[in-house]
């Protein structure tokens, strides 16, 4: 069984790598940890580095409730199968 | 040319014509530090209550720091500081630009307008000399065109122009000073005071040296901090997107101020996001005076109905107060909704507020078509928001009634609008919804101009880490925006933190957002400049005067605890379902100002300063004037 995340791409990654959004495929559910790292993988470590510096919302399927995680502390959340997962800039002062 | 500061300040009296140098003791710039802190200690001084703020006995003040034109990054900041008169409380807006730093190259740490003319004017400052000059051609001009105009008559292109725009000379009460085009000390009226005192601009040129005590010290200081930025976490966004990040940010976060805080999540965002800005019309990043993370951008639109437009910015309150706010999708339509307050001279946040209210307003039947000119203020009609900003400045028809500002307009309307009133104090509220941040909803309800969050930037609630809540705070909640424990601590901290960089006139980009510079690197950069001898606690002291000091005068003009509000909307209606992470939210606001008097030492029943807080602070004056006045009696003794 394959596990697809959709990876949606906003603020700096996704200006950075010029891409809105990947399909990303696992043999197992990956760990949002083990994302990153993939994400790291395909566009290179300093994406993948820019990665670990942003929020990350993930929806899990028929939810309406994006949950907000960040690295390192949330790297060992698991991501269900057909879940979407938003990488965001901080939302800090402006 | 001494040490940091120049210690000089121009009076300027319009009434007589009158130009004079003061020299600035070092008391007073020891106890107030620059910028923010010596308008505040002259406005206190200097515009008792009574004042009539757009009459010749108010003044305005124009500060700028100790690190202004230096090599610190970002040291390009200048205050406008006057009686407001759009709250009638303290008046007070900063801008960034090249303007501050030529006013000390000029020779100047400050700049006294007092007075009317009896004509218009404006003023011209060249190296430690001033004089006034006709404005009669300028009147009506837009900030653009007077800026060319004075640039063109002074033959120097690398005069720095502060004037206003057309809104101001209108009497809008929230026009603003706009240095460099489009880098607006836009809140608070200052604009507007400028106008009632005939004054059109102030043009600035200076090729006078700035010299450090200690300029070994001062470089590696400034090393330091180059890094310190470069390596920030937040360093690439910055640059990428500036504010503009925020528009996707918040809109996740469900606290997007959306349709006049109806919600708080716009499901066009993408159309209107920072992304998109600089993904299709972004050509090059702009930057202030010394700045190493240029924020802003240069941008021209080179498709559709605004084809053509080119300008600089915006700032993510504008972005998001010409689009989600009043329910426009179209990022074009946005961009002309700040490129038209830019060039009248107006307020992007209380512009956009008096609009989207009135949509409000016109959405459930309390207004109408014959109230509005014929427009039709239905959530998303960008036409007719463009319209209306126009209206606005010009005071025609329905813009006379929104151009007081969205009290007054309420007060005007009637029909129990006033609860639709965005506002705090009479300060129109930013883009991002108070129920989804309790931190800057405690903010923005005990911020010191009225209803700002640039005040404080509480940023520290996003952090979302319970251990660093504790060792900051106290307690992790402090690191959550939907807490409500530790906040008070959290604001006054980063109270004094914007406090700081308004007075060193330095970019709260980097030293509140970013949180760059410690107290204890600030006052040894601060040595290093001026040959003072500051220490940590000297510091964070002088900014904690400079807020009691601000206090002090809100609460003299008649301020207490029941004004530290929110409207009532965020107190009592839940963001709803679409508003994700924030849906169900209130502000449940009396328990974090409990805790935020507490901190300040204030009386927790009046909001108050405590006498021995002042005394404490040095503020020995300000407690005899409080006494005489009746206003801190036996029960502040404490
Ligand atoms: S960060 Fe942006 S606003 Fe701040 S000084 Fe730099 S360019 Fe100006």
């Amino acid at each position: 069984m394959h596990s697809t995340i959709k990876v949606e791409y906003l603020g700096t990654v996704r200006l950075l790598i010029k891409k809105k959004f990947d399909i990303y495929t696992f043999t197992v559910n990956p760990t949002l940890g083990l994302l990153v790292q993939e994400i790291g993988g395909r566009y290179g470590k300093i994406i993948g580095q820019e990665c670990k510096k942003q929020v990350f919302i993930i929806c899990e399927p028929k939810s309406d409730r994006g949950i907000f995680y960040k690295l390192p502390k949330d790297a060992n959340i698991l991501l269900k199968q057909g879940s979407v997962v938003k990488i965001l800039n901080n939302i800090t002062g402006g | 040319m001494s040490l940091g500061y120049c210690r000089k300040a121009l009076r300027v009296d319009l009434t007589n014509q009158k130009i004079m140098t003061e020299d600035l003791s070092p008391e007073f710039l020891n106890g107030y530090l620059g910028g923010r802190g010596l308008n505040m200690k002259r406005l206190y001084d200097e515009v008792p209550p009574g004042v009539d703020p757009l009459g010749p006995d108010n003044k305005l003040f124009i500060g700028v720091g100790p690190l202004t034109g230096t090599l610190f990054p970002g040291s390009a900041r200048v205050n406008f500081s006057a009686k407001s008169p759009q709250t009638g409380i303290l008046g007070d807006s900063n801008a960034g630009g090249f303007f501050g730093p030529e006013l000390k190259f000029a020779g100047f740490d400050q700049v006294i307008i007092e007075g009317a003319s009896p004509r218009p004017v404006y003023l011209y400052i060249k190296n430690g000399k001033a004089e006034l000059r006709s404005a009669e051609h300028l009147l009506g001009r837009d900030v653009f065109a007077t800026q060319e105009g004075i640039i063109e008559e002074l033959g120097d292109t690398r005069v720095q122009v502060a004037c206003i725009g057309p809104a101001a000379e209108n009497g809008v009460r929230y026009a603003g000073v706009f240095c460099n085009l489009v880098r607006a000390a836009a809140r608070t009226g200052m604009g507007t005071v400028m106008a009632s005192k005939n004054l059109k601009a102030i043009a600035v040129r200076g090729t006078m040296d700035l010299k450090a005590a200690d300029p070994i010290k001062f470089m590696q200081i400034i090393n330091k901090v180059d890094k310190d930025i470069a390596s920030h976490v937040e360093y690439q966004t910055r640059l990428l997107l500036g504010t503009t990040k925020l528009v996707h940010a918040l809109n996740e976060a469900g606290c997007l101020a959306t349709r006049h805080f109806q919600t708080g999540r716009f499901e066009d965002a993408e159309l209107v996001s920072g992304e998109l800005l600089a993904e299709s019309y972004k050509k090059k990043s702009k930057g202030c005076f010394a700045c190493t993370i240029p924020c802003s951008r240069f941008f021209e639109i080179t498709d559709g109905k605004y084809k053509g437009l080119k300008s600089e910015g915006p700032e993510f309150e504008g972005l998001a107060g010409f689009s989600s706010r009043v329910g426009v999708s179209d990022l074009g339509a946005a961009l002309k909704g700040v490129d038209l307050c830019n060039r009248y001279g107006m307020d992007v946040i209380s512009t956009s507020e008096c609009i989207s209210f009135a949509m409000e307003l016109f959405e459930r039947g309390i207004i109408a078509t014959s109230d509005t000119d014929g427009l039709e203020l239905k959530w998303g009609n960008s036409e007719a928001v463009l319209e209306l900003i126009e209206k606005i400045a010009y005071r025609k028809g329905f813009g006379d009634v929104l151009a007081d500002g969205v009290v007054k307009a309420a007060t005007h309307i009637g029909k129990d609008s006033e609860k639709y009133a965005m506002h705090v104090k009479g300060l129109e509220l930013f883009q991002a919804d108070p129920r989804g941040l309790k931190g800057y909803a405690l903010g923005v309800a005990v911020a010191t101009r009225g209803g700002d969050h640039l005040r404080s930037e509480p940023s520290f609630e996003f952090y979302e880490d319970p251990e660093e809540g504790i060792r900051r705070f106290g307690v992790p909640e402090a690191a959550f925006r939907l807490e409500y424990k530790g906040k008070g601590k959290v604001v006054k901290f980063y109270e004094e933190r914007a406090a700081l960089a308004d007075c060193l006139n330095v970019c709260k980009n980097t030293l509140v957002n970013m949180e760059i510079l410690s107290f204890k690197e600030a006052a040894e950069i601060l040595n290093a400049v001026t040959g003072m001898e500051f220490n940590e606690e000297m510091l964070q002291k002088s900014c904690e005067r400079i807020l009691n000091l601000e206090r002090a005068y809100i609460i003299r003009e008649g301020i207490r605890r029941k004004d530290d509000n929110l409207p009532e909307r965020f107190l009592k209606e839940p963001l709803p379902k679409e508003c994700g992470p924030s849906q169900g939210s209130i502000v449940e606001l009396e328990s974090m100002l409990d805790e935020y008097y507490l901190e300040h030492n204030w009386d927790k029943e009046t909001g108050i300063p405590l006498r021995a807080k002042l005394i404490d602070l040095g503020l020995h004056e300000v407690v005899k004037d409080l006494e005489e006045r009746g206003i801190l009696s036996e029960r502040f003794t404490l």
